[in-house]
């Protein structure tokens, strides 16, 4: 799957910490526009390796990233929210020191109509609204997942990348995100996401792709992920989950 | 006692000025940074040099301010000496740090701050002699503040301890009201997460190292208005601005500023009970309190 609606395309990817211990050996993935792309595998299989490669926190050795026509293999991270990509990390993706007005404010610094852009923001999340002179530090977990997804939103990106985020949150407030993400894509954006929480993120994603030690092992549409049964033996413990 | 706690806040006041840059720097570059106190040894004698100067070219530039001893000149110079330690820090950065921080790891860092240290305090001794200097040879009297007990407290200390508080006020404002501001803090809590947010890390590097300079600059100045200045200012103010940035914790600008004057009235209220040469001792005693009570200092983050 790799033609003009793909907003992003890795090709062969090699990327690792260090040169000589690539952790991905050769990842090839597809991201159609505003769809949710879903990328599982058991631990260690390279998924947030393969997110961070993409967001140039980790080093490429080999193969390519693709934003449309454009290469930005190896990109600097700083560059990525000016080209239309956002990164949400795992855990520590909110300034806790900052208010949340000044988390959004330190996002949209580049942004020429940042009074408007911010308004528009609070007026998306209206929980970060009211709240929005208290320490980002103060949020209980899903409202920090709130805030990072606003701060990624705020230079308008044409892609987020999000990592894990239902990580650590109560399964109301994950469903929650899960569900924002998904959300995101009525407003043009294509989500590409790395979730353990598999069978919540199935049910929100479009496509989804299955790494295992560094390589792609499968992958395919998310609804029939659901109902494969080697997916469901492997990653969702054992039983079919009715799709919804 | 009030004597030593108005000298303490004096104290303070320098102590925190040195101390803002300093756990900036070991935060974002996580590094102890032993050459950095040198700062201010550096801005002194920039402002020793330049005050000459201008005194001589401008001469109307030397007369002194008020009942202080400070001069127009001097002001001059301290401007041009904050910027010229900020350029400094950047160069020795450039020059030893950045090559190093790529190659090797923070103990490499940590040896090299104790090399650059040694040799710009012995650049300072081979230009202007081991011997104590003073920006004004004119003679500046105390003010009585009471007799019973006795308090006395002079001019240039007076405006030392406003000018730190006035640069000190300023900086807090660029931190709370500006997004460079924000860039910073961002920066100093989560450098990661900062870049992916668009910050350019080699950026605000640059830039804690320029204003981190600055700071020491006006610090060192600072300390020769009310003292004199000797090539030894930086080894003598490491241990306090040192004992600052842990008290405060690492990485905390407010923590440093509180700790900065912890520092200072702890050593002025020492001398209450040791003599004066045991004096120096207590920013390692606050330095070891503060490691076995409170490890990440009052503002600190928990190690992970």
């Amino acid at each position: 799957m790799s033609d003009a609606s793909d907003i992003l395309r890795v090709e062969n990817l090699v990327a690792g910490y260090t040169r000589d211990l690539p952790i991905l050996r050769s990842v090839n993935l597809s991201l159609r526009r505003q769809t949710v792309t879903v990328i599982i595998g058991p631990n260690g299989a390279g998924k947030s390796t393969l997110i961070k490669a993409i967001a140039g926190l980790v080093p490429v050795s080999a193969g390519s990233v693709h934003l449309g026509s454009r290469d930005i293999t190896g990109i600097r991270p700083d560059q990525l929210g000016g080209l239309g990509i956002a990164y949400v990390p795992q855990n520590d993706n909110i300034f806790r020191t900052l208010t949340i007005k000044q988390n959004l404010l330190l996002t949209l610094r580049k942004v020429a109509t940042a009074t408007g852009r911010l308004e528009e923001l609070f007026a998306l999340f209206p929980v970060l609204n009211d709240k929005q002179d208290d320490k980002a530090g103060s949020l209980s977990g899903g409202q920090r997942q709130m805030l990072a997804v606003a701060m990624a939103l705020s230079t308008s990106p044409s892609v987020i990348l999000m990592d894990e985020p239902s990580a650590g949150l109560s399964p109301k407030a994950a469903q929650e995100v899960l569900q924002l993400a998904r959300s995101l894509t009525g407003t043009g954006v294509s989500v590409l996401l790395v979730e353990q929480n598999v069978n919540q993120a199935l049910h929100v994603s479009d496509h989804c792709y299955i790494l295992a030690e560094g390589r792609n092992q499968i992958d395919g549409p998310a609804e029939h992920m659901l109902s494969d049964s080697t997916v469901a033996d492997i990653y969702l413990g054992g039983r079919r989950v009715k799709a919804s | 006692m009030i004597q030593n706690v108005l000298d303490g806040l004096l104290t303070g006041s320098i102590v925190s000025l040195g101390a803002i840059g300093l756990t900036m720097i070991m935060h974002m570059l996580r590094f102890a940074n032993f050459s950095y106190a040198e700062l201010l040894a550096i801005g002194a004698y920039v402002a020793l040099v330049f005050d000459r100067l201008f005194a001589a070219v401008l001469p109307f530039t030397s007369v002194a301010i008020g009942p202080l001893s400070l001069t127009v000149s001097l002001v001059l110079a301290m401007a041009v000496a904050m910027a010229a330690a900020g350029l400094s820090a950047v160069v020795i950065d450039r020059l030893v740090f950045k090559r190093i921080r790529e190659t090797a790891g923070s103990l490499s860092m940590v040896f090299a701050s104790f090399g650059v240290a040694l040799i710009i305090r012995n650049v300072i001794a081979l230009i202007f002699g081991l011997k104590a200097q003073l920006y004004s040879d004119d003679i500046a009297f105390a003010m009585v503040l009471s007799t019973h007990p006795l308090v006395l407290v002079k001019p240039d200390q007076v405006f030392t301890f406003t000018a730190a508080l006035a640069i000190m006020f300023a900086f807090h404002l660029v931190l709370s009201r500006t997004t460079f501001g924000y860039a910073l803090r961002a920066v100093a809590e989560n450098p990661q997460l900062a870049q992916v947010n668009g910050v350019r890390l080699s950026t605000m590097v640059t830039a804690v190292w320029v204003i981190g300079g600055g700071m020491a600059a006006a610090a060192g100045v600072f300390y020769g208005l009310t003292n004199q200045i000797s090539p030894v200012i930086g080894q003598n103010f490491i241990l306090p601005v040192f004992a600052a940035a842990i008290v405060g914790g690492i990485g905390s600008i407010y923590g440093a500023v509180l700790g900065g004057f912890i520092v200072g009235l702890a050593s002025g209220l020492a001398l209450l009970v040791v003599p004066s040469g045991y004096s120096p001792a207590m920013p390692f005693l606050i330095i070891l309190a503060v490691l076995i009570l409170k490890p990440n200092g009052l503002f600190g983050e928990e190690q992970r």
